[in-house]
Parts: C-alpha cells; sequence; structure tokens
C-alpha cells in the first residue's frame, strides 16, 4: 500500500472524528447560561467558610458541654499530701463537683501549666471548710562531693614486629617465539 | 444592537458591546466562534455531549472573564485558550477517553455501510471494503497516540486552526505543533505497517 494512500487515509479519518458540529441552540444556552448565577470558585471560599463555621460551633459546643472532671478532681489530690484532716473535708463529690460553675476546657498542654495553687484566696467557696496549715521547712540534704578518682588502665605490651625480609623476584625465562 | 449590525461588526467592536452589557453582541460571538470552540473540546475529550458542555462553559467563562481580554491576539485565539483548558480539566475527569474515542456519529461499524460500498462507481466493492477497514484500523490507532500527539493531529487535522491558534491553545510553539503532527502520522504509519499496511 502506497505511503500517499496511508496519508490519504489518516486525513480523512481525522477530518470525520472532527467535522461533528455542536448541537442546536448553542448560543440560546450559553446566554441562558450566563443570567443564572455563577457557581465558580468565588462561592467555593463561602463554601469553605460556612463549612467552617459549622464545624466550629460543633466543636465549641461540644467543650462547653463536657464536664471538667478532671480539673475539678487535681484540685482534691492537691490537698491529699498535705493534711489528713484537709483530705477529708476538701474531698470533692461527684455531686458538687457537678454543681459548681463549669470552667473552660483547658488543653492538655496547658493544664499542666495551670495546676491550681491551693491558697486560701483561691479555694472556692464551697471549699471553705479547708483549712491549710503551712508546711515544715525542708532540711537541706548534705551531699558529699565525690573525690576525685584514679583511672585504672591495663598494662598494654607491644612487642615490635619481626623484620621484614625483602621480596625477592625472580626474571621469568624468555619464552622462545 | 440588531442582528444584523451586529453580524456586520467586527470581534473587538462586539467585545465592547458586550462589556457594556449588549447581550445580543455576546450572542454573535457566540455564534461566530461556537464551532471552533466545540471541535478544539470535541479534540480533547472525544465525546459530542462532553465536547457541547465544555463549549458552553466555556463561553461563559469567557463573558464573565471579558474585562480582561486585552486583544493582544484575537478574541478567537484568546477564546479558545480558555476552551482547551476547560476540554483538558474535562479530560482529567473522565477517565473514559478511550472508550468514547468513537462517538456516536462515528461508530466503529459504519464508516462505510454497504450502500456506500456498493454505489462508489470508480472503484471496485473490494476497494471499498478495504478502506473500510483501513479507516477503522486508524481511527483506533488515533485514539492510542499519546494525548500530546493526538491532540496536535486532530486539531491540524479538523482544518478550523491555524498553526499559530493551535500553538497558543496548547501553550507550545507553532514549531512544536508541525513536529507533533508529523510525529503523529509517522507513529500511526508505523503502527499500520505492523497491520500489515506496509508502505511501499
Amino acid at each position: 500500500m502506497s505511503e500517499r494512500r496511508l496519508d490519504e487515509a489518516i486525513d480523512r479519518t481525522v477530518r470525520e472524528m472532527m467535522s461533528l458540529d455542536p448541537r442546536a441552540g448553542l448560543s440560546r444556552r450559553v446566554l441562558a447560561g450566563l443570567e443564572t448565577p455563577r457557581t465558580g470558585w468565588v462561592t467555593v471560599p463561602r463554601r469553605a467558610a460556612a463549612a467552617v463555621l459549622i464545624a466550629g460551633a460543633i466543636v465549641g459546643g461540644w467543650l462547653v458541654t463536657r464536664t471538667p472532671a478532671p480539673v475539678q478532681q487535681q484540685v482534691s489530690v492537691a490537698h491529699a499530701p498535705v493534711l489528713p484532716r484537709a483530705q477529708s473535708e476538701a474531698r470533692v463529690s461527684r455531686r458538687s463537683a457537678h454543681t459548681a460553675p463549669v470552667e473552660r476546657y483547658v488543653p492538655r498542654s496547658a493544664r499542666a501549666l495551670r495546676r491550681p495553687q491551693v491558697t486560701p484566696e483561691n479555694i472556692p467557696p464551697f471549699l471553705s471548710n479547708v483549712h491549710i496549715e503551712p508546711l515544715a521547712s525542708i532540711a537541706a540534704i548534705a551531699v558529699e562531693p565525690a573525690g576525685p578518682r584514679a583511672l585504672e588502665s591495663p598494662e598494654v605490651n607491644v612487642t615490635p614486629l619481626a623484620p621484614i625480609e625483602p621480596v625477592r623476584v625472580d626474571p621469568l625465562p624468555s619464552r622462545p617465539r | 444592537m440588531t442582528g444584523s449590525e451586529a453580524a456586520a461588526a467586527d470581534d473587538a467592536e462586539l467585545v465592547r458591546l458586550a462589556l457594556a452589557g449588549d447581550p445580543d453582541a455576546f450572542g454573535e460571538l457566540v455564534e461566530r466562534n461556537r464551532r471552533a470552540v466545540f471541535r478544539a473540546a470535541l479534540a480533547a475529550v472525544g465525546s459530542h455531549e462532553e465536547a457541547d458542555d465544555v463549549a458552553q462553559e466555556a463561553f461563559v467563562t469567557a463573558f464573565h472573564k471579558l474585562r480582561q481580554f486585552r486583544g493582544d491576539s484575537s478574541f478567537r485565539t484568546w477564546l479558545l485558550a480558555i476552551a482547551w483548558r476547560k476540554a483538558i480539566d474535562r479530560r482529567k475527569r473522565i477517565t473514559r477517553w478511550l472508550r468514547l474515542v468513537p462517538t456516536p456519529a462515528i461508530r466503529d461499524d459504519d464508516t462505510l455501510t454497504p450502500v456506500d460500498i456498493a454505489q462508489s462507481s470508480d472503484r471496485s466493492q473490494e476497494d471499498a471494503a478495504a478502506d473500510a477497514e483501513l479507516h477503522r484500523h486508524v481511527r483506533r490507532l488515533i485514539a492510542t497516540l499519546p494525548c500530546k500527539l493526538r491532540d496536535a493531529l486532530l486539531l491540524a487535522g479538523s482544518g478550523e486552526y491555524s498553526y499559530e491558534q493551535i500553538g497558543g491553545m496548547l501553550s507550545i510553539p507553532v514549531g512544536t505543533v508541525k513536529w507533533r503532527v508529523s510525529e503523529a502520522r509517522r507513529v500511526l504509519k508505523r503502527k499500520l505497517a505492523a497491520l500489515g499496511y506496509a508502505h511501499e
């Protein structure tokens, strides 16, 4: 088959594949499309913002309604080693924890920093019967300084290597041609 | 502006009128370029319905971006670039491109009907049947070409665009367009030769 015929076949096929026309009324449909509100990239940020707001409201609602029980328990635990009497009086019952004013959620990382320093001023009113006595002074610990210690290392004996004898290379016998 | 006035105006004037809020002016621009835009989309997506959809979308986008048209190139070139980007986006979304290449208007089995073959007076029926078979192979092989080669071949072969316009659409130099068309033909002929259509 000649190359010219193959070229003709390719041309004819491509022409046929591309000889289609758009459906009738494209102009009308386009003009109708111009009047409808555009749903392009402009609306995307609005939708994203709405989604973020909804998600924020859900998460915020969950955080607000969440019981801050762990934080309340830390208060009572903090009192425990101080005074046995205070421990018995300061223990916060589950019921009183629920009736206590709701605290805002504090992230775990920040919670350690906010661990309450128990002073008579910051004890909540429902713990007003807690009696705190000052802690006894802590005696200084005497630590003896470590004395210098001699390093012990095993004795290493180095023996000299035996002298190396010169290497002798004998010439190869010449090969007859 | 009346329909006849719109038809007489050039593209730049129509763009100006469309920007001023004249819907007829933009309608005339659509009418003038609808076939070129549609066929560019067809070359990319291969389906009549998808191409029609892309063409419509491209015109709507062009209308909304009309203020960005600076007139550096012709309106048609600018519009075709928009249409081509839309079509490529669509092609990326559809994975059934290879199955869609034989569009409804170009069915595999009716390139030449028996009636066509019988009516061909200047050739023997045997030659006509052989041509139909070759035609089918060529169409199938075009579908298997790499996208870059196929796009260039279809756009150039449509006769609708200049090489400059194709280069503008594909964002490549004219020389590259010509090379791709030539390479597409070379690959097709090599594959046809492997099928037994060896050229002498």
